[in-house]
């Protein structure tokens, strides 16, 4: 490869950035066959066609060569990743839907503990990863960092909307004191169960027969207080109004209430009667107690981020990000992410062609093609400018106030800096411009932290909903 | 865990075994191209293949009976391409700054029998000027021309719209171009190979 110091006819400059694509095959055919055709009559345009080709083909010889001795340097031969290996992480990551599965069958069931307490321990394993889940995503979230599939830069200090603060409210008045009062009856079991023989799961009928009913009195009193609790969360959760995003933890916050009153009933029907096999049926073990630790360990996380991500101005400055669940915000929030989508995501999409424009002016420093970036700047602004109009009169939840301040703060910064661009392409001054242009890099930064916070979603409960230890799921 | 064969639309475990075999070694390249590091590389990409096991027990395409493998091979670079970039802003490093992709290996250079040391200052030359590129320039370049991908292909892996990518592509190139002279005219770079 050599310095090309031929001279480029007037042709050439509309066909030099398409030399690079012919050299990679990255044309198609209508344009490969234009290109090739200037190209086999000029020389200056062969000779760059030559270093593209010649570089193209350094990089593949290279990255064979290099690679190959690369991997063999490394010791590490491939492949490196078994499947078993995934499935091994899957299941570690996956391990809080297993309070859903069916019990295993009486011979699996750990013989230390009684089925209760197995149950429970489950519930603990559960809970304890979707809470460090929780805890790790909201870290995450205050540093600014990102999990593997997405970024998530939450305010943990914003406010939820009105009908998610009032539904965590509803439940921190509700929710908590059963989970409290559920501690001492199932403590009240354990107490019962031991003496007798330990596992409820080979309790045998003659150890029911033996065991003095006296012994069931004990427990009138919190099983009282755990079916009253119970009883009163039901009450309020059908009166509920759960947000949009949280009607599945809903209905399953209804199940497990209405699971605990059927067998706090029984229960109580059992001490009342003095009838030991009652209360330590299978049916009063309580399993699905087991299922509050995964909707209260959801609510605890928060919403989740918006699905798809809004844009950032451009992917290559903030960074992509892998697309996220489906989720379904509250409706304040829905309606300012669509205002968004609708007047935001354009402005994003034509920034490419400006910066193109601009990079296009700073190799040539060539008036001509400053004045051909001015229809550009023009559109660019009048994008700016109808965003600025709407956001002015939308209405942005509760979590994204400060978001939505901060975004018309960047936005009035960019249409002072494209005004003066077009000032400058008015006034036929390429310095001005590229020195107003260099200077608009700081302008395009400060979207970068709204936009991702907008896209990891209004944040985590602060404080969270706990009382996780009465439920023994953590 | 489901097992995802029992659903006539899921991908047998025997088929994602053969993707996980396929594509592994052109992924754990390509990543290690964009972070640097081998290790890193690795886990980036075990990442990857977590999520397409999800997708597959989701039933989500790609990943379903009859999966079209560049649709396949597409979603796999796209994770991972957004893995390595996410690792890169976790380290501060948007723009490249080490050597990366072509990291001295010079005890296993591999001698051809032609044209050794012109390789050699060649590739000094040439890794100086990848270093000067931006991970998503560096990216394109290498899925284009390594991995073969076309523009719109790789505008779905990097997120941008297929003119994006062809302009990404022509401006990568003619920036490593411009870089590759640079290199060669600075005095003492030993690249002076013509």
């Amino acid at each position: 490869m050599s310095n090309n110091h031929w001279t480029p006819r007037p042709l050439c400059r509309a066909f030099t950035p398409l030399l690079p694509l012919l050299s990679m095959d990255a044309l198609d055919r209508e344009e490969a066959a234009a290109v090739e055709a200037h190209v086999h009559t000029c020389d200056y345009c062969q000779r760059e066609m030559a270093d593209y080709g010649a570089l193209r083909d350094a990089i593949l010889r290279d990255a064979i060569l290099r690679e190959d001795a690369r991997d063999a340097a490394e010791g590490n031969a491939l492949p490196l990743l078994t499947l078993a290996a995934v499935r091994r992480a899957a299941d570690r990551e996956e391990a809080a839907p297993l309070v859903f599965d069916a019990p295993p069958p009486p011979w699996e069931r750990p013989a230390s503990r009684t089925w209760r307490r197995w149950r429970a321990a489950r519930a603990f394993e559960a809970l304890a990863a979707v809470l460090v889940i929780a805890l790790l995503s909201a870290l995450l979230a205050w540093h600014g960092g990102a999990g593997p599939a997405h970024t998530r830069t939450p305010t943990p200090t914003a406010t939820q909307d009105p009908i998610s603060q009032a539904y965590v409210d509803m439940l921190r008045t509700y929710y908590v004191p059963l989970a409290e009062a559920y501690q001492p009856a199932f403590d009240c079991y354990e107490n019962l169960i031991g003496p007798l023989g330990g596992n409820v799961g080979i309790l045998t009928p003659s150890v029911v027969e033996h065991a003095p009913s006296s012994v069931l009195d004990a427990c009138r009193a919190p099983v009282q207080a755990e079916l009253a609790a119970a009883q009163a969360l039901s009450a309020h959760l059908a009166s509920a109004t759960p947000p949009a995003r949280w009607q599945a933890q809903h209905a399953a916050l209804q199940q497990s209430t209405q699971a605990i009153i059927r067998v706090a009933s029984t229960e109580l029907q059992g001490i009342t009667t003095h009838d030991l096999a009652q209360y330590l049926s299978p049916g009063n073990t309580l399993d699905e107690a087991a299922l509050f630790c995964l909707p209260i360990g959801q609510i605890n996380v928060g919403p989740p981020p918006l699905s798809p991500p809004l844009l950032t101005i451009e992917q290559g400055q903030c960074g992509p990000d892998q697309p996220v669940p489906t989720a379904t915000p509250d409706p304040a929030s829905q309606a300012y992410i669509t205002l968004l989508r609708t007047y935001y995501t354009p402005l994003v999409s034509t920034d490419l062609n400006l910066r193109n424009c601009y990079i296009t002016v700073e190799n040539t420093r060539k008036l001509q093609d400053m004045l051909a970036c001015r229809p550009l700047w023009a559109d660019q602004l009048l994008l700016v400018r109808t965003l600025r109009t709407q956001l002015a009169t939308a209405s942005p939840p509760a979590h994204w106030q400060t978001q939505h301040a901060a975004l018309q703060q960047a936005i009035d910064g960019r249409i002072a800096v494209l005004t003066e661009q077009l000032a400058a392409i008015d006034a036929q001054d390429v310095t001005r411009f590229l020195n107003t242009t260099a200077a608009q890099n700081d302008n395009f930064a400060s979207f970068c932290p709204i936009i991702a916070q907008l896209n990891a979603g209004p944040p985590p409960l602060s404080p969270q909903l706990s009382a996780p230890e009465s439920l023994m799921c953590s | 865990m489901a097992d995802p064969a029992k659903s006539p639309l899921a991908l047998s475990v025997e088929a994602y075994n053969g993707i996980l075999a396929q594509f592994q070694g052109a992924l754990v390249r390509f990543v290690r191209s964009l972070v640097g590091n081998g290790d890193d590389a690795r886990d980036l990409v075990q990442d990857v293949f977590l999520d397409a096991w999800r997708a597959t027990q989701r039933q989500t395409p790609p990943f379903t009976t009859g999966a079209n493998e560049r649709a396949v091979r597409n979603w796999l670079f796209h994770a991972a391409y957004c893995n390595a970039i996410s690792a890169l802003r976790h380290r501060g490093v948007i723009k490249w700054k080490s050597l990366g992709m072509y990291d001295n290996v010079d005890d296993d250079e591999p001698a051809g029998p032609a044209g050794f040391e012109e390789r050699i200052v060649e590739g000094v030359a040439l890794r100086a000027a990848l270093a000067t590129l931006e991970a998503p320039d560096l990216a394109c370049l290498r899925l284009k021309i390594i991995e073969g991908f076309s523009s719109v292909e790789i505008a779905e892996i990097l997120e941008i719209a297929p003119h994006a990518a062809r302009k990404r592509l022509s401006r990568a190139m003619q920036r490593l171009r411009a870089s590759y002279l640079a290199q060669q005219a600075t005095p003492g770079s030993g690249a002076t190979h013509e």
